[in-house]
Parts: C-alpha cells; structure tokens; sequence
C-alpha cells in the first residue's frame, strides 16, 4: 500500500501481548487515517461505559498517509481516547520526527491497550516490539527519559513518554515528544500514567512508498514552494506563533485575567517580537516542515535560566496575559517546565488563571492555597504552582483534577469562573473579539478548543482568501470578525476540512492558514502518494464523515446543544476594552447556523438521513433511544 | 587517484542554519532507493541541545580517505564522486571508520556504505536553502 505501512500494531499492557494487524483498506477509504481512522476505532472499542482512566480506554496513536513522507509538514499523528478531562471524545496532536519514525518501524497506528501492573515503556525497532520494564525511568522528567531511552537504544531512535505529570495522572497532563513536541490537550498524558506506560522508544530504518516516484518529487517542490511564497509563511518564519501576542491584544482577542478582558497591557513585553530579539536561538522545524515556525529559545541567567522548545502563543497567552504575567523570561521557564514536566501550557496556564480569581474574589480558601501570592501577575507563583500541579503538591493536587472539578468543590459563584466548554479549558483566544472562535470553542468535539475548526480567516486581512476558500457570496460580513453573520457556515466548513488534515497527517499550518494547500492539492498528494483515487467532493464528505463520527461519540455519551455553549462571563458580560469592547458572543445565532449546516436536529444530534448520507449506516442505530 | 578531475563539488551547510527538517535526509533516499527512509540516506542531520542542526554531508575530500581505506577496492573515484562496486565491497565498515566528517552511513539491513555521490536533490529541496555548492581543486 503505497504511502502506507500498511500495518497496525496493538500492545496490551494487561497481557502483556503485542499483535500486529494489518491497515483495513476499507476503513482507510472511510477515512484515510489519522483522527478519521482512530476515532473509527474508538468509536467501536471503548463504549460509554469505560472508565477514562481504568485499563478499558485506549489510546490511539496514528498516523496519516502523509506522515513521513515529503507532503510539507508531514510529521504528525494524532492520540486519540476517551478523555479523562472531559469525559468525552479526545485527542491531542503533535508534530516532531517521532511519528515519521513509527511509519518508518513499519506501523501506521500503534494501539495501547490495558494496563501495566508496573511502569513499562514500549520499545519498537521496526519488526521487533517489546514491553520493558520502567521502573529507573518513573519519577523522571521528558528530558531525562528521553536521554536514558536514547543511551541504552541508541541515538537513532524517537522517543514519545510521559513527565511526572502524566505519573500523577493530572488531567491537564501531555504526551511529549522528541523533547518539545507536546500532544498536549484532552488529559491524554494522564491516560498513559494510569496505564503506566512511561513511554514508547521508537527506532524505524524502513521507508514510505510513494504511488507516483516520478512526479512525486516534482509535486513537493512545487507545495513546497507554494507555501515559502506566502507572506503569512514567511512571518511565521520571523517571529513564529509568538508574533500573534501583539496582534491578538491588539484585535481584543488575547485572554487577559482569566477573560475577563481581550487587551493585555503587557502583550508587547511578552511577545514574539522581543522573544525574537532577545532570547530566540533559531526557528525550528520538524520532519519535513518547510515553514519551521518552531522557537528554540534561551534565557541565559538569573532564576529562569533554561533552553526548550517554544513559547508558542499559545504559551505566552496561557501562563503570561492570562495570568497577568508580563515577564517574559518566567512564561518561558513556566513553558519549559510544562515540556518537562509533561503537561499542557493551556491547561495548565487556565486553572492557575482561574485560582487566581478565585482568589482574588475570596473564593478560594487560604489553607488550600498555603504559602502562594496568588495576586494577578505574580510571576513567580505561576512558575511555582506549574511546577507543585505536575507534582499534585499543595494546592497544585486541588487543581490537578482541572478548574471544573475544583470549582465544583467550591460552590456556584467558583464555577461561574471556570472558563471551559464540556470540561476543558478555554485556549487564547477570548471569542468577544472574534466571534467565529465563540462558535468554533462552543462545537468542539473535544470541548473547548480553536483548533477543531480554527476559524481564523476572519481575524483580519484576509478577504481574498475568504473569497477562494468560502466564495465572495459571504462576504463582507465574514469577514468582520466581530460579526456573527456566516459564522456557522465558516466553522461547519472550517470543522470538516480540519477533519481531512488530521486524518491525512498534515499541519494546519498552511492547509488553514495560509490557505495555501487546500482539497484539490491534498487530492492531487493522495494520488501521488498513496494512488488514491480521491475526488474533491469525495474528500469534503470524508472531512463531515469524520466530524458526524466524532459527533456521534459524544451523543452517545449525551451531549447535546445544552453542552455546546459558553461561559456565562463571554456570553453576557460584554468585553471592557478594545476594539471589541461592549461585545458579546452571539451564540445561539450561529449556532442555529451551523446545525443547519450540519443538517442536524436543533439540539445538536445528526439525524438518520445525514448519517446515511455520509456512508455512516453502522451509527444509526445509536441514534435509537436518544431524545 | 580524482580520475583526472581538477575540481570537486560537495555541499555545506553552517549547522545554525540548518532548521532539521530533514528534508535532505528525504529527498536523498528517495532520489536513490525510491522511498522515503531515511535510514537509507547519505545525509544526515543531528539535532543538539545548544540549538545546532548539524548536518553530517560528504565534503568529496580530494584525497578521498574512505577511498584509500576500502580493502577490496569497491570504493573509486568516478566522474568527480565516490562510487561503490557493491559486489565488491565486504561490508567491513573501514570507509566508515576513515571518514573524518561522519558522512559515511550504512544500509541497516545489508551493511554496505552508504556514500554521497553529489547529485545535489538534497540541496534542491533545502526550504530555506542553506546548503551551499562548495568547490575545491583536487
């Protein structure tokens, strides 16, 4: 199967069994692979009444036909499981060269199931796979294991594990990779320590067949190419994610104080463009990214001192404007400690913002917080209470669980704080200033999240590429991000063609934005690659496919329109500065929208006939019962 | 012992500016093996903590060490590049060995090296094209 590994190997740590099984074909032209194939399998392997955390969830490693192959930014997998955070369908994404290394060791997927007795890593070296033992490697952090897994293996292996975190099974706990690559949100890192599964050791000296060898070359260069040319690429090279903080401040979108505000004051001390003057060692790229928009960044000296990978935006929004945190070097050692440690900037940035208005609004009481200034903006509390959540001390273990679960045990006004859709964390945007983001948060399938659909070409600037993508029938109105108009069609379409990226194994970056590499390259790759006869229809149905499958984990699971919603605070209580400010999210306007769109019930359940319509016929029958 | 050859090509890259993206390591195997695997490339790049990407690439030395150390004679100078006679070569590791860049790799399964003929896909792939087309007098 070119293109392919053309395998997918299971490893019960219960048993302690390894089978190899080979890629169904069938399901590979339901779905490609990726996201599409892992939640086809979650789907029908962990039902509703499995414990996130018991040996009955699984976590789902997998690749895309693009994965390890030349497509730019064909680097990624997905890990996909019932979340433990939120208690529905989840999964984190990561980029890096450990993915590449699992096709190359032959697997396209790599299914773990069970639960260790005892600490294990998962040692691949192409046909040969092997459960070890990982008791000198639990308590370590992502750094250290990785540098003891590289010296008894071998320097030529990639390796994925968990910190002290994922150990704890802090749900706000990631998986990382190639020591700085983080598959980060859903908990998934906290699936894997309740597995005791330190980590997965991957050596692969095979290789990706490719469908077309002679044009295939030719193909890349020219996507290659395509990409370079753009001008958001190329600022993406300058200043990497971290060049959004000023922008977003700017627009009104960066979290600011827990969302309370869209402006932080702060935003140009602690963005991408001082981190480029001042602590930037090189932008970074992983396996065949052309973009490298990665950081690899140093602060020299004083308390902070550390290189790692990042900060992204993400990073600097979490644990800097979100807690009010202006010096940069702390975001950074903050981040650093998050790669580390193994857990989530954004999650863990969110219940750090969130104990601090707790705080501040006496909500949260003085023994659980102990010896902690929890004032907004204390820079060094934020990199202490990073550090005690990884470790559950103190008043990190009250937070580990994240903001709902505490707030819960605090009472209604604490949970009213809690800025989360179905469980999880807000990321960094605060949807007053972009209302398609409100949307994009409200229908994630993973909870809040602005990567499900990443609807972005309405931040600004990009009305031709509106025009290309959606067509100029939209326009002006989607193209004014404080505008809900079109907003459910933008998400619905942005949500389906998301759907196709994960399942392919590229990045959103460069398929989103810049919409550079849209469904007739994606279909003219599959043909080269895989010799996929896939149209550009075939592929839009594939993406709604996947998202109406995702859909229909939750609603067996019982999640309705109720559950697509948003805080109280983004809903009613309009934004105070900005250009943004008097603004709130019109949701139930676009959400209208969009299960129009979806052709789904009014409250958010896809009906028989779209089901059928979607080659989804298996799912029909849990739509028997549900009101 | 140049085959006559007055000048000699070989790529550079500065390891600060290399990203490791690997791209290299792609295009090289697909260029000779017809697959991406790079497993089988006679590039490589190693990722360092102090932020280097460095690229371990065959500099085409005029006095051709691994050349000189081959004991079978599989290894020659052919039209500006070492050339390897695999059914010649005792998979023995000795050019490896004599290598002082490091550039000299082995195929996994069959142990024979694996050494860069200068055909310069990987240059051409480079996305922020860093590699630079050295000549040098042999």
């Amino acid at each position: 199967m070119y293109g392919y590994a053309g395998k997918i190997l299971r490893v019960d740590l219960t048993r302690g069994e390894v089978r190899k099984e080979p890629l169904d074909e069938n399901l590979v032209r339901r779905f490609l692979g990726g996201t599409g194939y892992a939640s086809w399998l979650l789907y029908h392997e962990v039902g509703p009444g499995v414990d996130p955390l018991g040996p009955h969830n699984k976590l789902y490693f997998f690749t895309g036909p693009f994965t390890g192959t030349m497509w730019p930014q064909g680097n990624r997998y997905v890990v996909t499981t019932r979340s433990p955070l939120t208690g529905i369908w989840g999964e984190a994404h990561a980029a890096g060269h450990w993915a590449p290394a699992l096709k190359f060791a032959g697997y396209d997927g790599l299914v773990v199931e069970g639960e260790s007795p005892r600490p294990v890593y998962i040692f691949i070296s192409d046909e040969r796979v092997e459960i070890r033992d990982a008791g000198h490697l639990w308590g370590k952090n992502v750094h250290e294991t990785e540098d003891m897994l590289l010296d008894a293996h071998g320097d030529d292996c990639r390796v994925a594990s968990i910190g002290p975190a994922g150990e704890n099974r802090v749900l706000v706990a990631a998986i990382v990779n190639d020591r700085d690559r983080v598959a980060a949100r859903c908990g998934v890192g906290a699936v894997m320590g309740a597995k005791r599964l330190k980590a997965i050791c991957v050596r692969g000296t095979g290789g990706v067949e490719v469908a077309d060898r002679v044009r295939y070359p030719g193909f890349c260069r020219r996507m290659i190419q395509k990409l370079l040319d753009d001008p958001i690429a190329g600022t993406r090279v300058v200043y990497g994610t971290a060049g959004l903080m000023e922008i977003m401040s700017d627009i009104g979108r960066v979290p600011t104080w827990n969302l309370r505000s869209g402006v932080f004051p702060g935003a140009r001390r602690i963005g991408g463009r001082r981190l480029r003057q001042e602590y930037l060692l090189k932008p970074r790229a992983d396996f065949a990214c052309a973009q490298r928009c990665g950081r690899y960044v140093e602060v020299k000296e004083g308390p902070f001192r550390c290189r790692t990978g990042g900060p992204e935006f993400e990073t600097l929004a979490a644990l800097g404007s979100r807690c009010g945190v202006d010096d940069l070097e702390a975001v950074i050692y903050a981040g650093y400690l998050c790669n580390v440690l193994g857990m989530d900037t954004i999650g863990a940035g969110a219940v750090i913002s969130w104990a601090m208005e707790a705080w501040e609004l006496g909500l949260l009481p003085r023994e659980l917080v102990g010896d902690l200034d929890l004032s907004w903006g204390n820079a060094e509390t934020v990199v202490e209470l990073t550090r005690r959540l990884a470790y559950r001390e103190g008043l990190g273990d009250f937070l580990a669980n994240g903001s709902l679960r505490a707030a819960r045990e605090l009472g209604p006004e604490a949970e009213k704080l809690v800025m989360h859709v179905k469980g999880m964390e807000i990321a960094g945007q605060d949807p007053r200033g972009q209302k398609s983001m409100g949307l994009a948060m409200a229908t994630s399938a993973r909870g809040a999240d602005h990567l499900y659909a990443f609807p972005v070409l309405d931040e600004g600037g990009f009305d031709e590429e509106i025009r290309r993508v959606y067509g100029p029938q939209y326009m002006p109105e989607m193209a004014d991000r404080l505008s809900p108009v079109h907003k459910g069609h933008m998400v619905y379409v942005n949500e389906n063609w998301a759907a196709v990226v994960e399942s392919v194994g590229a990045c959103k970056y460069g398929t989103m934005v810049p919409p550079t590499l849209g469904y007739e390259e994606v279909a003219e790759g599959l043909a080269l690659t895989c010799g996929l006869d896939c149209s550009v229809a075939d592929l839009e149905k594939l993406g709604e496919r996947v998202v109406n499958l995702q859909r229909m984990y939750n609603v067996r699971l019982g999640i309705r329109r109720a559950h697509d919603t948003l805080p109280e605070r983004l809903l009613k209580e309009p934004a105070p500065d900005g250009p943004a400010r008097g603004h709130v999210v019109e949701l139930d306007y676009m959400l209208d929208e969009y299960y129009r769109e979806r052709g789904w019930r009014e409250d958010g359940v896809p009906t028989r006939e779209r089901l059928l319509e979607l080659g989804l016929p298996e799912l029909v029958r849990d739509l028997e019962g549900v009101r | 012992m140049a085959g006559g050859h007055l000048v000699l090509e070989h790529y550079e890259v500065d390891p600060r500016e290399c990203t490791g993206c690997r791209y290299c390591e792609a295009a090289c195997s697909l260029e000779h093996f017809g697959k991406v695997a790079p497993a089988l490339a006679r590039v490589r790049v190693r990722r360092h903590d102090d932020g280097r990407d460095e690229v371990s690439m065959c500099r085409n030395c005029p006095d051709h060490p691994c050349v000189e150390a081959c004991p079978t004679g599989a290894l020659s100078v052919r039209e500006g590049h070492v050339e390897l006679e695999r059914e010649l070569c005792a998979a023995c590791g000795a050019c490896g060995e004599a290598c002082p860049y490091g550039a000299v790799f082995f195929h996994p399964a069959e142990g024979y090296p694996l050494i860069c003929v200068q055909c310069g896909t990987c240059a051409g792939f480079c996305p922020p094209g860093v590699m630079k087309l050295v000549r040098v007098c042999g």
